[in-house]
């Protein structure tokens, strides 16, 4: 059987930076194949070449992709509007921005099929509410009176789905479909577009930086790495054995249950630095997404607590209200001993030193006119500690401390990338030898390779420095590297709090089970 | 930078621009290198003639030199400007800054203030208020400077809004820094670059303000010559001598749009 979709030898290029360099692939009906590999790799290049959506600087240098016997390369714009979403369509990343905000939903599926004519103005309302209930979308007469912003995350991204297949394509190109939504969903989300292959024999190109994700549901898998393919191989195969060094890599940063942590977890101590109780916080009147309620724990000292949970679930609002950045609506928070629930200005200001936080994203905690020695010492500045030349030193070894080079105390953030940052993140949380770290997912903004070194880092820390970590995070195969006590919270109430080991292991909350086996990665574990 | 140097030489507007306000400054500072004539002394024997190569621009009913009281007048105008500017800027920038990072009341009381500023037309507002603080360059400088500080308060108040809603200004915070340290070094710095493009786009309606109370004759006292203040000496003879006022409008029109071509450019950059 020949392919419906043959890229061969693909070259394209954004002005003169070559994106993909020489990429091969191809996929049959009713496959799915995925696309892996890391930031910068060309995945997505390779995905919006193959549906003639090179952003503007984007240009086919050679190669030609060959759909079902034609050259898209050679079509002209008015061909390619006759293939784009009727015979190949895209469902895109962000369900977020890839929808019109001022149109109903209901109306952008029908929108697809009154331009390829598969329906017309009458029909065309009932066809998209049949299509949205395709996409597993429950209620979808209601659902397609609605607008975005009224619909959450997994929804619209069902809602694009069925906008996607409207035109009945026989290709469809996933570009990291999930990668913006919590585990529960992103497993109904998959499922869904497995079936389709299953069942339609429509095809998939899925592009994802998840190999957890690619290894449960693709048959092939073809690895990217700056531009060109590094290896490519069916599922069972390439991961099974690996014969390129960067696959084996990736696969082993690839955080997984699997894995053995990072090290053995610390037994219980008696000695509390941090103790929460019956901790809640409502935003307005009544309680509404990432409000808490009722949340009690301690955090030994020298020990991690892993905070889990979808997003909404209030584990953010917890931390905040930990490190005072939020105020508590109800309960109690202990520091060292001492009631900080209500402390204020400078006392609390004082208190700032013994707790530090590492935030989410590095693009947006450092100050962006800030040399990368301003933002380590900032810290030492604000409590006046030792002089310009003694911060400048105590600068250069946090730095240091991080492994990072020397050579960059001068340069700005921009300048870095985006794991450099976080590193440069934690020197900044270091500087004033905190005793308490909190760090907000502070590793999924990051590529996996990246992860795993963060990981390590945070973990050699705390054997050095005797840190406590309160650690919140989405990824439980993250928590798992890391964590001595996990709490899963869940619409703002904890579920389940206990050893590292025992949640993972034998979760006592359905909840906890049912986010367990939700996590990509999990098929090759029992099947190996 | 030759990367900027490079852009502008392709486009010769902006470059003509710049020759203009270069010629105005060095004549504000300089006068004595473009002229030669006393621009208070006349010579009877030599009023009101036309534009020639002795007196570029023409005399007057007095036989006073024009292009020497133009130049001489630059230190004037371009001082009341600048004043205007900066006291634009200071007391727009401080009150947005306060009403952004404070919020609550005070941002609400600081800003339908505003609100009333930006309702009255600023050339009304300058006259009113010089009238209330009497004649003189300095007082129609305060005057202008105050009529168009509402912009830049409402401006720095959306900047200050918007980085203070950043990430690393609450990091900041969390790291212990002082309310006034997160303000200054992480708020301010980061707000400023839309601020100071809009004080360039003001400089040319400063000129025109400036220009037009002293034309009124809120300014400096006669003789001294100010730009507004000659336009409007030359009002009465413009059926007989249309120099004495055609010279100086223009001078003052080509100042205004190089000011606004030069911030447009700079708008740009900064964006």
């Amino acid at each position: 059987m020949s392919a419906l979709l043959t890229i061969r030898d693909l070259a394209v290029s954004y002005q003169t930076a070559p994106a993909v360099d020489g990429v091969d692939l191809s996929v049959h009906k009713g496959q799915i194949v995925a696309v892996v590999g890391e930031s910068g790799s060309g995945k997505s290049t390779t995905a919006h070449a193959a549906i003639g959506l090179l952003p503007r600087g984007g240009r086919i240098d050679r190669g030609e992709i060959v759909f079902d016997g034609r050259d898209l390369t050679k079509l002209s714009d008015r061909a390619w509007r006759s293939v784009r979403g009727r015979e190949i369509a895209l469902v895109p990343q962000d369900p977020t921005v890839s929808l019109n905000p001022v149109h109903r939903i209901g109306d952008q599926v029908a929108e697809v099929l009154l331009i390829h004519g598969l329906a017309n103005k009458r029909t065309a309302g009932v066809e998209a509410v049949k299509l949205l209930r395709k996409a597993g979308i429950s209620d979808p007469e209601a659902r397609a009176r609605q607008y975005p912003h009224e619909l959450s995350g997994g929804l619209r991204q069902r809602a694009l789905i069925a906008a996607a297949l409207a035109g009945r394509p026989k290709l469809v190109i996933a570009d990291e479909p999930t990668s913006a939504l919590d585990v529960t969903v992103q497993r109904q989300i998959l499922d869904h577009l497995e079936e389709l292959a299953a069942d339609g024999g429509t095809a998939v190109l899925l592009i994802t930086h998840d190999l957890g994700v690619a290894s449960d549901r693709a048959s092939r898998i073809v690895v990217l790495s700056q531009g060109t393919v590094v290896e490519e191989g069916t599922t069972g195969e390439l991961l099974a054995a690996p014969t390129q060094k960067y696959t084996r890599d990736l696969l082993f940063a690839a955080p997984s249950l699997s894995d053995t942590p990072l090290r053995a977890p610390k037994p219980p101590s008696p000695d509390v630095l941090v103790s929460v109780r019956d901790l809640g916080k409502t935003f307005g009147a009544v309680r509404a997404v990432g409000g808490v309620d009722g949340v009690s724990f301690d955090i030994a000292r020298g020990r991690t607590l892993a905070l889990v949970g979808e997003s909404g679930s209030g584990k953010s609002t917890t931390a905040r209200m930990i490190l005072r950045l939020e105020t508590p609506t109800d309960g109690v928070v202990e520091f060292d001993g001492k009631d900080i629930t209500s402390l204020r200005g400078e006392e609390l200001r004082r208190l700032r030193r013994r707790f530090q936080l590492v935030y989410q994203n590095p693009y947006a905690s450092l100050n962006p006119k800030f040399s990368i020695e301003d933002v380590v010492s900032e810290p030492l500045r604000a409590f006046g500690a030792g002089t310009k030349a003694e911060r400048r030193a105590r600068a250069a070894e946090l730095v240091d401390q991080v492994a990072l080079p020397s050579s960059v105390l001068k340069r700005k953030p921009a300048e870095l990338s985006g794991g450099q940052r976080q590193r440069v993140a934690i020197a900044r949380a270091l500087a004033l030898r905190p005793e308490l770290i909190v760090a907000d997912e502070p590793v999924s903004a990051l590529d996996v390779s990246v992860q795993a070194q963060i990981l390590r880092l945070f973990a050699d820390l705390q054997d050095e420095l005797g840190l406590t970590y309160l650690f919140i995070s989405h990824d439980l195969a993250v928590v798992r590297q890391i964590a001595d006590t996990v709490g899963v919270l869940r619409g703002g109430e904890l579920v389940e709090l206990g050893p590292a080991q025992d949640v993972l292991e034998r979760p006592g909350a359905d909840y906890t089970r049912e986010l367990l086996a939700a996590i990509p990665g999990r098929k090759p574990l029992e099947t190996r | 930078m030759p990367d900027v140097l490079v852009r502008t030489r392709r486009k010769p507007g902006l470059i003509l621009a710049i020759a203009v306000l270069a010629f105005a400054l060095l004549a504000a500072v300089a006068p004595g290198l473009f002229t030669g004539q006393d621009p208070l002394a006349g010579v009877p024997a030599e009023k009101m003639r036309g534009p020639s190569p002795w007196h570029l621009f023409g005399t007057d009913e007095t036989g006073r030199d024009i292009f020497a009281r133009v130049v001489h007048g630059a230190a004037l105008s371009s001082q009341a400007t600048v004043i205007a500017v900066v006291v634009a800027l200071a007391a727009g920038s401080a009150l947005g800054l306060l009403a952004g990072f404070r919020g609550g009341a005070l941002d609400s009381a600081i800003m339908r203030c505003v609100d009333v500023l930006l309702a009255i037309p600023s050339i009304l507002l300058s006259l009113a208020l010089v009238t209330a603080l009497g004649f003189g360059t300095t007082n129609v400088a305060i005057a202008v400077g105050v009529a168009n500080l509402a912009q830049f308060a409402r401006l720095m108040r959306a900047e200050v809004l918007r980085v203070r809603s950043g990430v690393f200004v609450e990091a900041a915070r969390a790291a212990g820094v002082r309310w006034t340290g997160v303000l200054g070094r992480h708020v301010l710095p980061n707000a400023l670059g839309p601020v100071l493009a809009l004080a360039t786009l003001t400089f040319g309606t400063a000129v025109l303000e400036v220009s037009a109370l002293s034309f009124l004759g809120y300014g400096a006292t006669p003789p001294t010559p100010e730009w507004g203040s000659l336009v409007a000496d030359g009002r009465g003879f413009l059926a007989t001598a249309w120099w004495m006022t055609t010279f100086p409008g223009l001078t003052v029109a080509a100042v205004v749009l190089s000011a606004n071509r030069l911030s447009r450019a700079i708008e740009g950059d900064v964006r």
